[in-house]
């Protein structure tokens, strides 16, 4: 059976571990609840026929990529790097975490998510901004919403595929 | 560097690395392909596993989550590349149970492993209310902050949307002007009997009713004129003023009428020389409006008085009067009917004219104490008004004055 260790990182409360728990469990709770360390938690997933198991690494967020305990991404298979799509900072501190986890490892394969669409206007300029930052590092972008769930299977569901197709090409 | 025992006893020897400073409550001990060799018995529940799970000959990583995906780490460990695997304030989520958090730490234990243990959970959870109040507060400032900026671009808006609407009017009343003069100019001129032939009273009553809607038009048309002069927040001019000779030459200028009113004016100048910085002509206006008014409404027989003097104390007004500069006081108090005190707070607003006064068929556009307060604002002033009912109303104006001599 693959395994693959996947992070969730990203600046503090743009809904790491809501996607987490939306993901895992089917539940989200609008009380904000932050994260110390690392949550864990394995998720067996159906990808194209195939039986992949991720372990799931919710991390603490901090301000900005500089408060990753570096520690948490060793090994990492893959990552989430989320951003909430109401604050604006944590959109341009994609390409912070993005250069940190190619450095840890530059095999990595990455999605981008960007949350909490459901409090944004079809026509928000945040949305362009993601947009571009996602085109620029050549990185899927899903627009989700742990809030709803909009999406938020089609995310991990991307980043596994991209898993499964590495470990075939491995 | 770590000094490892040589000895196979469970119990290793360390001065352990320095983040390692903690208690640890618990082991594993693997051999060097990490299949469990034994383990403390305190291992299992911290790892929520029952006791049979840390079998002998297990795989480490099927009982130790975290430890999946390190295996590029582990290695490095074992060719001495790495000292240890430390991971901190692990979360191994349990659903429905209390968060319980472990530091993990993989060492090296000739010829194997150990996996030291240590519940953190209360220094975790101490500081996970910290860093929830920390965050909270970094997300109300955040908050804080955009509002700022989206408040500072509508008032930005606005102010342009008002520098707009500003625009429009000057430009309407200013064209307003010159056909009204025209108007004005050929009632005045059929008139006039020494060019024309007498007009029948029935020709002559809808001509002079032209004249009149006509000039009230151009008073109305040159208030609004004025009105927007005094939307800049400086005055066009800064000249020092002796507002002394300024009133003086206020109450000469409206003599006439309060003699046509049947009021008498009376006025105590300051004792010492008044000097404001500003423009006279709006000052006047200013003057001339407050004074304009109270003979307008105070009645045959009634009396207005004006006094400058420095006040002994400045009174409590929101915004407070800034206590560095020097004022002075003009009063204006009329013995007249007075403001109802439920019209008080809107006798400065636009247009604003009270029941009585509109019932009372007096002319007015109900600018004139809105000119008073731009006009004052605009000089760094301030203006106030008390009234009582049957007794009369007292306007005060508080400018700030510099200590020279006008020219």
């Amino acid at each position: 059976m693959i395994q693959r260790k996947v992070c969730l990182v990203g600046d503090f409360a743009v809904g790491k571990t809501s996607l987490f728990s939306r993901f895992v469990y089917n539940r989200f709770s609008e009380s904000y609840m932050t994260t110390i360390g690392v949550r864990l938690q394995r998720k067996v997933m159906l990808v194209e026929g195939q039986e992949l198991t991720l372990i799931l690494w919710d991390t603490e967020g901090g301000q900005d990529s500089t408060a990753v305990k570096r520690t948490y991404l060793g090994g990492a298979g893959g990552a989430i790097v989320v951003c909430d799509l109401t604050r604006e900072s944590s959109i341009r501190h994609w390409p912070d975490y993005i250069q940190l986890l190619r450095q840890i490892n530059p095999t990595i394969l990455l999605t981008l998510a960007a949350n909490k669409v459901d409090l944004l206007s079809p026509t928000h300029p945040h949305r362009t901004l993601a947009q571009q930052i996602a085109q620029e590092a050549k990185i899927p972008l899903i627009f989700t919403s742990a809030n709803t769930g909009e999406q938020v299977e089609n995310l991990f569901q991307t980043l596994a595929k991209e898993l499964l197709r590495a470990e075939v090409f491995h | 560097m770590l000094k490892y025992s040589t000895d196979k006893t469970l119990v290793p020897f360390f001065p352990p690395p320095e983040e390692l400073s903690l208690l640890i409550m618990g082991y594993i001990l693997c051999d060097a392909d990490l299949k469990i060799e034994g383990a403390s018995k305190s291992a299992a529940p911290l790892l929520d596993l029952p006791p049979e799970a840390l079998q002998k000959g297990q795989s480490l990583f099927k009982v130790c989550l975290p430890l999946v995906g390190n295996e590029a780490q582990i290695e490095a460990i074992r060719a001495g590349q790495l000292e240890h695997l430390l991971l901190e304030q692990v979360n191994l989520e349990r659903q429905g149970a209390k968060s319980r958090y472990l530091n993990l730490c993989l060492l090296l234990q000739p010829p194997g492993f150990i996996l030291l243990l240590s519940d953190v959970s209360q220094a975790s959870l101490q500081q996970q209310q910290v860093c929830q109040q920390h965050n909270e507060l970094l997300l109300l400032h955040e908050k804080l902050v955009l509002q700022n900026d989206q408040l500072q671009s509508l008032n930005r808006e606005l102010g342009e949307l008002s520098q707009r609407k500003s625009d429009m009017l000057a430009i309407a009343t200013h064209d307003l002007r010159s056909p009204l003069s025209g108007i004005i100019a050929y009632a005045d001129l059929l008139l006039d009997e020494s060019i024309f032939d007498p007009l029948t009273p029935d020709q002559r009553l809808p001509i002079e009713s032209i004249q009149r809607q006509g000039k009230n038009m151009l008073d109305l048309v040159d208030t609004l004129l004025d009105l927007r002069r005094l939307d800049s927040s400086e005055p066009q001019h800064q000249n020092t003023i002796n507002l002394d000779m300024l009133v003086q030459w206020v109450i000469r200028s409206l003599q006439d009428q309060a003699k046509l009113a049947e009021v008498t004016v009376t006025y105590q100048g300051a004792e010492q020389p008044f000097v404001v910085l500003g423009d006279s002509e709006v000052l006047q206006q200013a003057v001339g409006n407050l004074l304009s008014n109270g003979l307008k409404y105070t009645g045959r027989g009634g009396e207005i008085r004006l006094r400058l003097f420095v006040p002994p104390a400045l009174p409590d007004l929101l915004p407070p009067l800034d206590p560095t500069l020097t004022w002075g006081c003009l009063t204006v108090t009329d013995n007249g009917p007075g403001i109802a005190p439920d019209d008080m707070p809107h006798i400065f607003e636009p247009f604003f004219r009270t029941k009585e006064v509109r019932l009372s068929g007096l002319p007015g556009s109900g600018l004139g104490l809105t000119i008073v307060q731009k006009a004052i604002h605009q000089h760094g002033g301030r203006v106030i008004a008390q009234s009582q009912l049957k007794e009369g109303t007292t306007f005060t104006i508080f400018l700030p004055y510099v200590n020279q001599e006008a020219e």
